[in-house]
């Protein structure tokens, strides 16, 4: 039976409308709702603050700039995130298209990524405080894995996102995403071996 | 655990990941029950992705959204219908979740809430988070009142996480026990009402008003009673309910380079205003992608403590250091934590 209470997805169709309309308090609404875990998806993508603010801040522009597009035919939070993974994956391309790159192989090339994003700014979670053993371990380990088995395993086990739901964010079907989540899964539980071994 | 057969590897991490559909995971578990070695992998993948829980979430910045909206402000975009539209998205947008969220959204296990004051927002988990400062009463006995960035989680009737920022709670007795964890600070409490604030892993803190908390923290605890804070000192007592009592904000623009503000009490009690310490920016202004603070410095009438009765009104004229360009939106916000408010009664 149906309650009368909007859902949360309801909640953003009913927001979406009004920024359609160019209601920029309702953007700000949807801003709130949705400016932490996108944050969390592009720090965990990169381990620098700084980068992950920048990656926020252009998603929500060109969310606000796409509003038009929008089609209320699935989440809004999907559709979000989508626009932010192709803004990250776009990125990505062209600084791996760089000279200094040329003649590095994908994971060489990703771990240069890494290495340069790392130096960028505040890589800490918090100013001044320097990342704990495990979670430096752990950085590295993910910061290993190529992007495709990385954003499957950030949505998957730190956004917590539903499969289907991972599967519409990344346009590939389910089946792939469970595959590189359990892929990405092994690929660190090799790496983080030792780590797992002093924790028993 | 052979290889190829079912379930793989895959279907496990799924089982581990709370993945899978009832009758998938009803065949996988009964598969593990038969074959430790099918156990001894689900146990070892779920051992391994706590490890992950080591990786903090983080909170953005203020700045982030006043770079967006300056971004979305531009000559491309229809001007903002007035100026008081530019100043007042706070109130705006309670007027939107009055009208989009029908209160009260329980979290998971914890009674309805229901919204007392501003505007809070539900997050994807099932608890709340404001863009400016809001009030809510959480099921039975159970206040808070949330500074504007707070984020708290509800994962149980008697637990409640605070994430980010910082949350007054008032907490009747009969609702005593309920227990409020930040980050690795927790607190039980025993019918009371305390400010807890939390900027990071390992910067909690706690300082108490009324009645009673027990802490503990990394296998450490103690109590703390009225007036006091743990760690000592961490929390101004002038903090304590202060900080929500604070005026709003209006502006009109007379000239580019002067923003005249008005502060306005609409609080039942006098406040005192007080310019904040350190130097630290007491606004936020940002147009056409710029933004800059404007300190005490640029506000004379704000370098000393200022009362202010209930319904009375401050002017002052912030100066900004360009001109801004003719017809163009400008957005000024000023953070929570600059402006020190002190409530007399």
């Amino acid at each position: 039976m149906r309650s009368g209470r909007r859902s949360d997805a309801e909640n953003d169709q009913w927001l979406m409308a009004r920024i359609q309309a160019g209601d920029l308090e309702a953007f700000e609404v949807l801003y709130t709702r949705y400016a932490h875990p996108l944050l969390n998806f592009f720090f965990q993508m990169c381990f620098d603050r700084s980068a992950a603010e920048d990656y926020l801040q252009e998603t929500f522009l060109r969310v606000w700039r796409a509003r038009a597009s929008y089609r209320p035919i699935g989440k809004v939070s999907t559709w979000i995130f989508q626009i932010g993974k192709n803004y990250w994956f776009n990125e990505r391309a062209k600084l791996l298209r760089r000279p200094f790159h040329a003649g590095a192989g994908g994971d060489e090339a990703q771990a240069q990524w890494s290495n340069v994003a790392d130096r960028r700014g505040d890589s800490s979670p918090v100013a001044g405080a320097s990342a704990g053993e495990l979670e430096t371990a752990i950085r590295e380990a993910v910061s290993g894995l190529s992007d495709k088995l990385r954003a499957a395993f950030v949505l998957a086990r730190y956004q917590r996102l539903p499969y289907s739901e991972i599967a519409a964010v990344l346009q590939i079907p389910v089946g792939t995403v469970k595959s590189r989540v359990a892929l990405a899964e092994k690929t660190l539980r090799n790496r983080l071996a030792n780590r797992l071994e002093e924790q028993e | 655990m052979s290889g190829g057969g079912f379930p793989d590897h895959s279907d496990l991490v799924a089982l581990a990941l709370g993945q899978l559909d009832p009758e998938r995971e009803r065949a996988v578990r009964a598969t593990a029950a038969a074959d430790p070695a099918v156990a001894r992998e689900i146990q070892a993948i779920e051992h391994h992705l706590e490890l992950h829980d080591a990786i903090p979430e983080i909170d953005p910045a203020p700045g982030v959204w006043l770079a967006v909206a300056s971004g979305i402000a531009g000559p491309t975009t229809p001007a903002p219908r007035s100026l008081l539209y530019r100043f007042r998205y706070a109130a705006a947008a309670a007027a939107i979740l009055a009208a989009a969220f029908l209160w009260p959204h329980p979290g998971a296990g914890m009674p309805p809430a229901e919204r007392l004051f501003g505007s809070p927002v539900r997050t994807a988990d099932g608890g709340y988070t404001c863009a400016s400062i809001a009030r809510l009463r959480l099921g039975d006995g159970v206040t808070v009142t949330m500074d504007s960035g707070a984020r708290v989680g509800l994962p149980g009737k008697d637990r409640i996480q605070l994430h980010a920022g910082r949350v007054f709670f008032e907490v009747e007795k009969r609702r005593r026990g309920l227990v409020v964890e930040a980050g690795e600070l927790r607190i039980v409490t025993l019918g009371t009402s305390f400010l807890v604030q939390r900027d990071g892993p390992g910067l909690a803190a706690v300082a108490v008003e009324r009645g009673r908390i027990r802490y503990e923290r990394n296998g450490s605890g103690g109590e703390v009673g009225p007036g006091e804070s743990y760690p000592a000192g961490a929390v101004g007592q002038a903090d304590l309910r202060g900080w929500f009592t604070r005026p709003t904000l209006e502006a009109n623009l007379t000239d580019p380079t002067t923003l005249r503000v008005v502060l306005r009490n609409e609080m039942p009690d006098t406040i005192e205003l007080a310019p904040p310490t350190g130097g630290e920016p007491l606004f936020y202004a940002g147009f056409a992608g710029h933004d800059f603070g404007l300190s005490p410095h640029s506000s004379p009438l704000l370098t000393e403590s200022v009362a202010l009765a209930p319904g009375g009104e401050l002017g002052m004229e912030l100066h900004l250091p360009r001109p801004v360009p003719s017809g163009e939106p400008l957005l000024l916000s000023y953070p929570v934590l600059g402006l020190r408010v002190e409530v007399r009664r």
